[in-house]
């Protein structure tokens, strides 16, 4: 099945040293939901707006159900965009904006207002058609942005950063209700965010953008059990990052020196093991297996679960157990630590 | 405390001292005596009427308010498309360009009515409306530019980019969102630039004859040689027509220009 | 990318082409007057070396300079304590209001009635001579038309506005937490004006200043009006030029400076102001 979206090979260079966008491939489905994930400047909102057609890339294509897209204004282009601001017209009333996008397709007035009302009710929002966007609370005004970009029925919706403004809880909810909403319309989401829990909790696949460049696309599940560069490693979830060395044809951790695998890529740069903090065992006898006794450094307690901070022969160790402090480590004791071999994975330096 | 005391006296004198001259010629237009005293010794609104039926000042009024509205009217026109452009575009000598277009805000107007006589002079209309017409719209412009700059901001191009996402064509967009939402700063800079090529001095004078004459100037000439009731009469209309004006801009759009705006953010 | 530059071409053409006729061809044209010689037509510096060798114009220049900066000062003196009261004393909007109206109401109308006003009061018998004579300040009229201190009021009255609004917009941007940081280390609301508020206004105070310098050096209406013939600044001697004797390229030169000093001076209050991160 031919991709719905595909992305060749942009590049988007801004005043002339700046690369926001380098070399970026991407294909997106139909019906899928896509997060683009990565921290301030990595070039993910500059995708979106070329994507939408806002911006021109300096070199590569863009189509769209096979369509070359790429010369083609934003006012032809059959996506939909949420803006992170919202962009709601102040000067319209709340149905007025959400009928914009049919009236501009020609669509005569009674039936573009019937749809309006339609999509407004698809966010529960029916009943304040007659209001002004400056009357609407902050989650109101995003559900209206949402119920303008959906009324027009695109294949493609791109939004960016549309829950960054709504406090913790109503956040949380919203997450669901767009789930929800895009799994109903078939909708295929291009999801814009710097919260890798946000993109966990929604997206069938994650794009990890740094930089301009894609580092890794996959389930939330391949990038955090396997993230194929450090800085995916590091970004997503907490990671334990232990050096190590190459001794005998063996790879081992400097920290405790612990066989993790064979020195096959040694010479590339060399090579990092990655433990997530809650593979890590910790305990106050001797087991087999363990790693060595290192320090308990602090210990933060946040009910749900326990960081325990540790010092491994000098080399710091992130730990997390579920549950409280069941084994009531104070700072300064002394704690046996168990390293998973099986757990680790290698990750280029 | 005293300080607080200290600043609210100059304040409000201060405050006295901005009115005193107006006051000072409102007065001095109602006397009934032929020359000019302050305070007005009996009153009467004679001086009025001998303006108002003075046909040298009527037709220079005219002169003035047609001049300022056509300035007015092709300052916007200039300012619309060039406001867009800066706020849109990035592009090489943008910053010069956007400094050109000002320029004629901080540059003496002195300077600018004399260069304007010699250029017209060159190019055989000097001392005309058209020559005068040029030299206001150069004036103008800056004030409406300026306040449409403000509205032009970063969440306003939002708007336009949503306009076009959600299908509409260019000039649609310019139609529904752009220009509606433009309309307070047009207005406000239309109604500045308005006033300030009504005022206008000393880019006027060098282009103005006995026929083609600017109230402005025509009390600047006047008051050279001869002081009468009827020169505080004109000044007072002037002063009339500018508290007016200025009171509806401020009922429009509001003057509050020191809120703590920024605090509340 | 092409047809984006043609949107700009087309954006800007219009007024690019009207600014460039109108605006930059005439000064254009008065630079080259001024470096031709009036009798031979020829190029040459010689009416800049009769502007800057000539002590006569020294004179004027320094006069012009003098009387500028005296009305800068005072007015500095007066609008900060104007642009206090009404940023930081007056609570209600609609007073506020008020006086920004009373502010601006002189602001737009024009030089030529300001001035005006300020003829029928400083003259021999005017308002301001019968109140200091009345009050047993003076004894004998003083002489304020024709002389350098009636031009000085007449110019402060002019450019007060300016400088309120100036020295408002800067305190109205100074971070108040920064204020309060100075109360709750034990500074006192006398320390922190000195320390932090009034450090922190400057850059908007300095830029305002220099405006108001550029603006009082350039004046033309209220010096010709209130100067009695008696007193010739810059602006005068330009319009004498361009009016009565007809040397355009004298006239151009006298131009070019004061249109030099302008924009320098422009061009300082706007890197003070945009340093400081005033915009």
């Amino acid at each position: 099945m031919a991709a719905l979206l595909s992305v060749q090979h942009v590049t988007k260079t801004f005043q002339r040293k700046y690369k926001a966008l380098n070399d970026v491939c991407l294909d997106v489905q139909q019906g899928e939901f896509v997060a683009l994930l990565g921290p301030s400047g990595c070039g993910k909102t500059t995708l979106l707006a070329t994507l939408a057609g806002f911006l021109e890339p300096d070199t590569g294509s863009i189509f769209i159900d096979g369509v070359d897209v790429t010369a083609l204004p934003a006012h032809k282009r059959t996506l939909n965009t949420v803006f992170q601001s919202y962009a709601l017209f102040p000067h319209m009333t709340v149905l007025d904006n959400v009928a914009y996008g049919p009236l501009r397709a020609g669509i005569k007035k009674a039936e573009a207002h019937r749809r309006a009302l339609e999509a407004l009710d698809m966010v529960g929002l029916q009943d304040l058609s007659g209001r002004y966007p400056a009357q609407m609370s902050g989650g109101q005004r995003q559900r209206i942005a949402l119920a303008r970009a959906i009324v027009n029925r695109p294949r493609l919706l791109l939004l960016d950063e549309p829950l960054s403004a709504l406090d913790l809880k109503l956040r949380k909810r919203m997450q669901l209700e767009l789930k929800a909403l895009q799994e109903k319309l078939g909708i295929s989401f291009i999801f814009v965010t710097h919260d890798q829990e946000e993109a966990m909790a929604m997206a069938d696949r994650i794009v990890v953008m740094n930089q301009g460049t894609i580092e890794q696309v996959g389930t939330g599940d391949e990038i955090y059990k396997q993230p194929r560069s450090r800085f995916v490693a590091d970004f997503i979830g907490d990671a334990n990052l232990l050096a190590c060395e190459a001794v005998d044809g063996e790879l081992r951790l400097s920290c405790c020196g612990m066989a993790v695998g064979r020195a096959a890529r040694a010479g590339q740069g060399g090579v990092v093991a990655m433990l997530r903090p809650e593979d890590i065992g910790v305990s106050r006898e001797a087991a087999e297996g363990s790693a060595g006794v290192a320090k308990v450094e602090d210990v933060v307690n946040i009910g749900s679960h326990t960081t325990v901070y540790l010092d491994l022969n000098g080399t710091a160790i992130e730990a997390r157990r579920l549950g409280a402090n069941d084994l009531d480590l104070q700072k300064g004791d002394a704690v046996h630590v168990h390293l998973p071999a099986e757990r680790v994975h290698l990750v280029e330096a | 405390m005293p300080a607080r005391i200290a600043v609210r006296f100059v304040a409000l004198i201060a405050l006295g001292f901005l009115l005193l001259p107006l006051v000072v010629i409102i007065g001095s237009s109602m006397t009934s005596t032929d020359y000019l005293s302050f305070p007005p010794q009996g009153l009467t609104l004679k001086w009025y009427g001998a303006v108002l039926a003075d046909n040298t000042y009527m037709m220079s009024f005219a002169t003035s308010t047609l001049l300022a509205a056509c300035a007015t009217a092709l300052g916007v026109l200039i300012a619309i498309p060039s406001a867009l452009l800066l706020a849109r575009h990035d592009f090489p000598g943008k910053a010069l360009l956007a400094a050109v277009w000002s320029a004629p805000l901080v540059l003496p107007y002195l300077v600018l009515g004399s260069a304007l006589l010699q250029f017209t002079g060159y190019l055989g209309f000097a001392q005309t409306f058209w020559a005068l017409l040029v030299g206001h719209v150069l004036i103008v412009t800056p004030f409406i530019l300026k306040s449409l700059s403000v509205v032009l901001t970063r969440e306003h191009m939002e708007f336009e980019r949503a306009s076009a996402d959600l299908g509409a064509s260019p000039w649609t967009t310019f139609r529904k969102i752009t220009l509606p939402l433009m309309k307070p700063g047009l207005i406000s800079g239309a109604i500045f630039g308005f006033i300030t090529s009504w005022i206008n001095v000393e880019l006027s004078m060098f282009n103005t004859t006995a026929v083609l004459n600017t109230i402005p100037v025509q009390l600047f000439n006047y008051v050279q040689y001869s002081v009468d009731p009827s020169i505080a009469a004109v000044s007072a209309i002037t002063i009339f027509i500018s508290i007016v004006v200025i009171t509806f801009v401020d009922l429009l759009v509001g003057l509050d220009v020191f809120s703590d705006k920024q605090q509340r953010n | 990318m092409s047809s984006r530059a043609a949107l700009i071409l087309k954006l800007a053409a219009a007024p690019l082409l009207f600014f460039t006729v109108f605006f930059l061809a005439p000064l254009g044209v008065v630079l080259v007057s001024s470096l031709m010689d009036a009798s031979t037509g020829a190029l040459s510096g010689v009416n800049y070396a009769k502007v800057l060798l000539d002590q006569y114009h020294w004179d004027v220049i320094l006069t012009t300079f003098r009387i500028a900066l005296f009305a800068t000062a005072l007015c500095l003196l007066v609008a900060y304590p104007l642009a206090w009261y009404l940023v930081r004393i007056v609570r209600s909007e609609l007073w506020r209001r008020i006086c920004i109206i009373v502010l601006i109401v002189p602001l737009f109308t024009s030089n030529i009635v300001r001035s005006f006003g300020w003829m029928i009061m400083l003259g021999r018998n005017g308002m301001v001579n019968d109140f200091l004579r009345g009050m047993g300040l003076v004894e004998r009229p003083v002489r304020f038309l024709g002389a350098e201190l009636g031009i000085l009021i007449g110019l402060v009255y002019i450019l007060l506005p300016f400088a309120v609004l100036s020295i408002g917009t800067a305190l109205s941007r100074i971070d108040r937490s920064l204020e309060n940081a100075s109360k709750d280390l034990g500074a006192s609301p006398a320390q922190t004006f000195f320390h932090i508020t009034l450090p922190l206004s400057l850059p908007g105070l300095a830029s305002g200043a220099i405006m108001v310098f550029a603006l009082a050096a350039s004046a033309y209406v209220t010096p010709a009006l209130l100067s009695g013939g008696r007193v010739t600044v810059l602006s005068m001697l330009i319009y004498q030029q361009y009016s009565t004797v007809f040397n355009f390229n004298y006239g151009g030169a006298l131009s070019i400076v004061l249109l030099v000093l302008t924009l320098a001076l422009v061009g300082v209050a706007n890197h003070i102001g945009r340093v400081k991160g005033e915009r």
